[in-house]
């Protein structure tokens, strides 16, 4: 039975959020965390984390995707700066075996893309 | 912490090591509050494997200042619970050169017990972000 998904929501992460993720993950690099390192970085900002973006995306994942915890499976390549303050949409759609995964910046291009599918279950052996 | 900043010379193909963590509540907690995840109760997101945290107490230092997170791929097979203590065994699968740029794929192994929950394939531009006041890596 085809079950087709599509969900969307514009999300911005503030400063605040950045600051919290990078001391929570270990992902303390100053281009994140430090404005007047950044500023001087051709990216003029600082950047939001792309495994923020990624956790963000599994979060819409596992709403709508029964088995997600257990059999999931993403792949996602992150293409452009996601900066603090600006909102993103975030976007799933496709069928559970196939699903495309969308983040857009404000300005229409996208900062992130990639696939994912919940597995069929089967035996595995443990490794 | 305070890992040391990892220049590419330190790294090499099959480099590897391993390090522990443990769900605890406030753990889950915490992420749960810096990422906006909302969870049910019990209920453990499975990108809390995704952190940085593991991969560098594993190899012993962080990426050079810098770095960019190009890439991730991730494959779940068994959902977490509070309490998992997990171990996370890291080890770098490529090191190439494209367009002047260096790029490092890590593979990272969750299990708990003997039992793989979960495992990651990250690829990383190293030092790639420049600013006008550093030398370089």
């Amino acid at each position: 039975m085809r079950n087709r998904i599509q969900s969307s929501r514009q999300i911005t992460i503030e400063q605040s959020q950045v600051n919290a993720f990078a001391q929570l993950s270990g992902g303390d690099g100053r281009i994140h965390t430090d404005e007047e390192y950044a500023r001087q970085s051709k990216f003029g900002r600082t950047l939001v984390h792309g495994l923020l973006l990624e956790i963000l995306v599994e979060q819409d994942l596992a709403r709508q995707l029964p088995g997600w915890n257990a059999h999931g499976e993403l792949e996602i390549t992150f293409r452009a700066p996601v900066f603090p303050g600006d909102p993103i949409t975030v976007s799933i759609s496709g069928e559970p075996s196939e699903m495309e995964i969308e983040v857009t910046r404000v300005d229409g291009s996208i900062a992130a893309a990639g696939k994912a599918r919940v597995r069929i279950p089967r035996d595995h052996h443990d490794v | 912490m305070n890992w040391p900043k990892l220049s590419l010379k330190q790294l090499s193909i099959g480099m590897s090591g391993m390090t522990q963590l443990e769900l605890t509540e406030e753990v889950v907690l915490a992420f749960a509050a810096a990422t906006g995840y909302e969870t049910s109760s019990g209920e453990v997101p499975p990108g809390i494997l995704s952190i940085y945290r593991p991969l560098w107490e594993a190899l012993g230092g962080r990426a050079a200042e810098g770095t960019v997170h190009l890439r991730q791929s991730v494959a779940f097979h068994t959902p977490l619970t509070v309490g998992d203590k997990l171990d996370f065994h890291v080890s770098v699968q490529d090191i190439y050169q494209k367009k002047e740029r260096d790029y490092v794929v890590f593979q990272v192994l969750v299990k708990k017990a003997e039992r793989l929950m979960c495992e990651q394939l990250i690829t990383y531009i190293w030092g790639l972000v420049q600013t006008s006041d550093r030398k370089g890596v």
